[in-house]
């Protein structure tokens, strides 16, 4: 919705706020973090964030297996927290450059907790935040905006949509009962919508987003109406992109 | 004394050509056809002709003869008409080999064909370049994409769901970190802590260890799924890909293949190129630029010209559809090796240089292949390689391309191999004799490929059929093909006559067009000069005149210190031992003569002859020859009972350059036999011959100059009526006097003398008569030779008495 993006520089320079607790995920958003701070004049605030409950347990340490289906063991918390380090130097190393090359203004700070909490204890109104994710799969589809019932799709989830030549699918979070609606079913304008599905339980939004293998989703509904954002991301396995309200 | 006047001077008359009864009947040349361009060249001709139309190979010809004598244009013309009556020749084209790029394919057409085949090669992948991209735009193909990728991600996300269900189930929580997914146990979706996990009973934490290792396991085989499973869907999308670039290829290069339906290898060509095409379709989807793409979008024509489709151009290297009818006639002015067979170009790319079959040029035996080459042999031979490259092609009847660099081994760059075009050419050299004779002796190639010869004449013979009305049209040929005015009857005669001049000879016609232009066009500048509607004789004789006038200063330096008497010779009196020798010099392409002192000294010796000039090295060999004959003479006539015991010195007095020929030994002999009897020369003379060992006098060259030179001299002291010149009777025929000269004799005041042995010269210069040995053996009393005896048999008696005394004395 651009008006809230609009609203959201009234008292300051908008931001988009990208976290991430690895580097490949911090990697995988910044394209999008770039193209949504340009579209906006927006400055570009990146959050490497140490998960918590990564470095609280310390048993789950050998157990990893690697993003390319590796199987490792012997890791150390010594060992994790330096790979933490070293991520967080490569993210801050790495938006600084894009941004730079972008000629956007970029800011850069570490944290320790969980990166959604982060992302939302950072962001003011009007702010968006991206919550990186590395897709395992290359070959992404769409983008996916959630939207409430009747709400239309924002400004500049469509011109993400455009400039990145992939369709946009809006998923509607309905009332139970009102799937058949045909007015539920106006998410924007028919030739930037390539489709339009009614989502009228938590459960089978989540199972939506598990099989749909997005580029990226949009969230524009009003998060309290949706599942935690944590497990619309491990539903969607990809960037989430929230417009935060305040 | 006997007296004896020697032969009769010649008249006037014999001393200028007389013209045969030519039955010219015309006031202008405008009036004249012109002649064949190649009269009295009938030799040459034939010869050209043969090896135009010859069928067997290596008939190449060598045209040779003087430059000037139109060898290039009688060569063309006759190339150009045998040419349009033969097949117009083949269209050759280079085009990329998919297979292998460092040798691009020579492809032969019908002529007129290589052209099309370029057109329709750009008119494909124009069309191409917009239907590919709606291709792969429309809605069908994005269907049938999306089916499949849609395939593709749905099994891996029903798996990856299955995985997150299951782990939530089993209390797992999946966590990402740098070093990839980490598991962990979860209650009420909080991750438990190190202290909680260690607090759980060994059964909970067993079993949760065991959920973990199989969502753990789970995860890792569903991860390293993925390689293979995008590689399937690569194949996929390439089998896709490649399905519906064929429909679009095969749809665009129909036309064309139905178009060279008849040609194997264009047709092999063309698959070649839908195999890449489709391969490479890719190409076709990458977009213009952004700029391309504002309110004014540029057309899409042209596309071929850009760099990802010169892979599909065609290099026409010879098209002779637009060149008219007939085979080629190639004239190659700078025959450089590259200009011959071609050259590779190279463009330079990053500090790289690079190159492709695009970049291949042809060279002239391209152009001439199926009809005639003709080139220049010196300015071939000047050139590099280029003597070695043509032959090498005319060798092996193809023309491989490579460069000066690749064959000397001096250059080591990535470069082309093209496929030899084979060759089918004729060869038409054209040179000099010098060339056609230094090449047959040191090139063993040279007559194994050149097997014919055309050598031009210099020279039209009058007495050998030679038309004289043939020659009167061709005067009016060159006057039209100069621009001159018409030249009159009287004009013609007189061009006929200074064309004689030229040849030295009164029976003969200078075949040299090129000297016969220039004089017709120095004629036309001083008929317009003189504001005259055509060139008249006068014109022609003023032509000459400046043109010796401008060449003139040489000579008149010559006469000038003659007449100061820096130079000595006498025209009057007489002297022993004294006379006056001719020479000829030459200047570029003027030549004069010049009287010179010829001495000679006698006294007792051992019979040596002294050719002074010999002794100091100035003296050419044909020169000594002449004296080493003369000194046979004399050995021969005089020392028949007794040894020659003569020492004599000859000498060309105050000549300071080399001397050669042999045409003053008459004069020497003269001189020579002078200082031994002891009986003066009439200085008066000048006498120019060549003597054998007989005493016959033989030709010499420079004739009609030699008596100008010595008349030259005389005229300007004074003409006394008794001067004039001695010369061998065989060179009669070569005189072709200046006016001046004619006029002098025809006035009774100067002569010229013809002489068939020594004895005419004698009598002439001493009024003595020689004297033939009577049938006791000894001369006549008086005579000369009696008193050459005498002296000689004197000089023996010396010599005997000296060598008695000297014995006396050993004893």
């Amino acid at each position: 919705m651009r008006h809230d993006a609009e609203r959201a520089g009234e008292g300051g320079r908008a931001r988009v706020i990208l976290g991430a607790s690895c580097y490949p995920d911090a990697e995988a958003a910044l394209a999008l973090a770039l193209e949504l701070a340009r579209q906006m004049g927006a400055e570009l605030h990146g959050v490497f964030v140490r998960e918590t409950a990564v470095l609280a347990a310390s048993y789950s340490h050998s157990r990893v297996v690697s993003y390319s289906g590796q199987r490792e063991s012997g890791l150390t918390a010594a060992a994790i927290s330096k790979a933490f380090r070293a991520d967080a130097r490569r993210f801050e190393g790495l938006l600084a450059r894009r941004a730079k090359a972008a000629a956007l203004v970029s800011s850069f700070r570490e944290a320790e907790g969980h990166v959604q909490e982060e992302l939302r204890r950072s962001a003011e109104a009007g702010d968006i935040i991206i919550s990186g994710f590395k897709p395992i799969l290359r070959a992404a589809g769409c983008i996916a905006v959630i939207l409430a019932e009747g709400q239309g799709v924002p400004g500049f989830a469509l011109r993400l949509a455009r400039k990145t030549r992939k369709p946009l699918v809006a998923l509607i979070a309905c009332t139970p009962g009102t799937e058949q609606d045909p007015g539920a079913r106006s998410a924007g304008p028919p030739g930037d919508v390539a489709e339009t599905r009614l989502c009228a339980l938590p459960g089978v939004l989540l199972r939506q987003l598990e099989h749909m293998s997005p580029a990226a989703v949009i969230v524009a509904a009003p998060l309290a109406d949706l599942p935690p954002a944590a497990r619309i991301q491990e539903a969607a396995r990809c960037p989430l992109v929230i417009q935060s309200g305040g | 004394m006997a007296v004896n006047h020697g032969p009769d001077p010649l008249t006037a008359a014999s001393l200028r050509p007389v013209l045969p009864d030519t039955g010219l009947r015309f006031k202008l040349t405008d009036e004249l056809d012109g002649a064949e361009e190649w009269l009295g060249q009938d030799r040459a001709v034939d010869a050209i002709r043969m090896s135009a139309t010859v069928p067997h190979e290596d008939f190449h010809v060598f045209v040779l003869g003087q430059p000037g004598s139109g060898r290039h244009a009688i060569a063309q013309s006759i190339l150009a008409g045998i040419a349009k009556d033969r097949p117009v020749a083949c269209d050759w084209v280079y085009v990329n080999n998919f297979e292998q790029p460092h040798k691009p394919v020579a492809i032969r057409l019908p002529a007129g064909s290589a052209s099309r085949l370029r057109r329709m090669m750009e008119t494909l992948v124009d069309d191409l370049a917009n239907q590919i991209p709606a291709l792969f735009e429309s809605e069908d193909y994005q269907t049938r994409r999306r089916t499949i990728e849609e395939d593709f991600s749905a099994e891996h996300e029903r798996e990856m769901a299955e995985i997150f269900d299951d782990a939530r189930a089993r209390n797992v929580a999946i966590l990402r970190t740098p070093v990839g997914f980490s598991f962990a146990g979860e209650r009420d979706g909080n991750v438990l802590t190190q202290e909680e996990f260690e607090a759980l009973t060994d059964e909970e934490r067993e079993e949760l260890e065991a959920a973990i290792e199989s969502v753990q396991q789970r995860i890792s085989d569903v991860l390293k799924s993925v390689p293979k499973r995008e590689k399937e869907h690569r194949r996929q999308v390439e089998q896709l890909n490649y399905q519906l670039a064929s429909r679009g290829v095969d749809e665009a290069i129909r036309d064309v293949q139905k178009a060279f339906a008849d040609d194997a290898a264009v047709q092999r060509y063309l698959e070649a190129v839908r195999s890449d095409l489709v391969s490479n379709a890719e190409l076709f989807l990458m977009g213009d630029s952004e700029d391309s793409a504002g309110p004014f979008p540029v057309a899409t024509s042209k596309r071929f010209e850009e760099p990802q489709f010169q892979r599909y151009r065609v290099n026409v290297m010879v098209s002779n559809g637009s060149s008219g009818q007939g085979a080629p006639v190639v004239k190659e002015e700078l025959p450089t090796m590259a200009n011959l067979i071609g050259r590779i170009e190279y463009a330079s790319e990053m500090g790289a240089l690079v190159t492709n079959f695009t970049m291949i040029k042809p060279g002239a035996l391209h152009r001439a292949n199926g009809g005639y080459l003709v080139l220049d042999v010196r300015q071939v031979l000047s050139e590099p390689l280029a003597w070695d490259a043509l032959k090498r092609c005319l060798r092996t009847g193809e023309i491989a391309i490579y460069s000066p660099g690749e064959r000397l081994s001096m250059v080591s760059t990535v470069s082309l191999e093209p496929d030899p075009v084979p060759l089918s050419v004729r060869v038409v050299l054209i040179g000099e004799r010098m060339h056609y004779y230094l090449l047959s002796a040191l090139d063993p190639d040279f007559l194994q490929l050149f097997k014919l010869e055309a050598d031009f004449d210099d020279h039209l013979r009058l007495d050998g059929g030679g038309s004289v009305e043939g020659y009167a049209h061709l005067i009016a040929r060159l006057a039209r093909h100069a621009g001159t005015r018409p030249l009159d009857q009287p004009a013609v005669e007189s061009v006929l006559r200074e064309s004689m001049r030229m040849t030295g000879d009164a029976k003969r016609l200078t075949l040299n067009f090129s000297r016969l232009s220039d004089l017709l066009r120095e004629a036309e500048f001083w008929a317009g000069s003189g504001g005259s509607a055509h060139i008249g004789p006068q014109h022609i004789e003023r032509a000459v005149a400046e043109k010796e006038r401008r060449a003139g200063r040489v000579r008149e330096l010559g006469l000038e210190t003659i007449q100061q008497g820096t130079v000595m010779i006498d025209t009057d009196g007489a002297r022993i031992g004294q006379i006056n020798a001719l020479s000829v010099l030459q200047i570029g392409d003027y030549s004069f003569g010049k009287p010179s002192r010829l001495t000679a000294r006698t006294r007792p010796g051992t019979g040596k002859l002294v050719d002074i000039e010999r002794e100091t090295e100035l003296g050419g060999p044909i020169h000594s020859k002449g004296m080493l004959i003369l000194q046979g003479y004399l050995a021969a006539t005089y020392a028949t009972r007794a040894p020659l015991s003569l020492w004599a010195s000859l000498v060309f007095e105050q000549s300071y350059g080399g001397v050669e020929g042999d045409s003053a030994s008459a004069a020497e002999l003269i001189a020579l036999l002078s200082s031994l009897a002891e009986v003066p020369l009439d200085q008066s003379f000048a006498i120019t011959g060549s003597v054998n060992q007989f005493g016959d006098i033989q030709a010499i060259g420079g004739v009609n100059q030699k008596i100008e030179g010595f008349f030259d001299v005389c005229d300007a002291r004074g003409l006394t009526g008794r001067q004039g010149v001695l010369i061998p009777a065989a060179n009669v025929r070569n005189l072709t006097l200046r006016q001046r000269v004619v006029d002098a004799v025809e006035a009774g005041r100067f002569r010229i003398f013809p002489m068939t042995s020594v004895t005419d010269g004698i009598a002439v210069l001493t009024g003595l008569e020689a004297g033939e040995r009577g049938a006791d053996g000894v001369f006549p009393e008086g005579s000369l030779n009696r008193r050459v005896e005498d002296r000689l048999q004197g000089f023996a008696d010396i010599r005997k008495s000296f060598a008695k005394e000297a014995s006396g004395n050993a004893t």
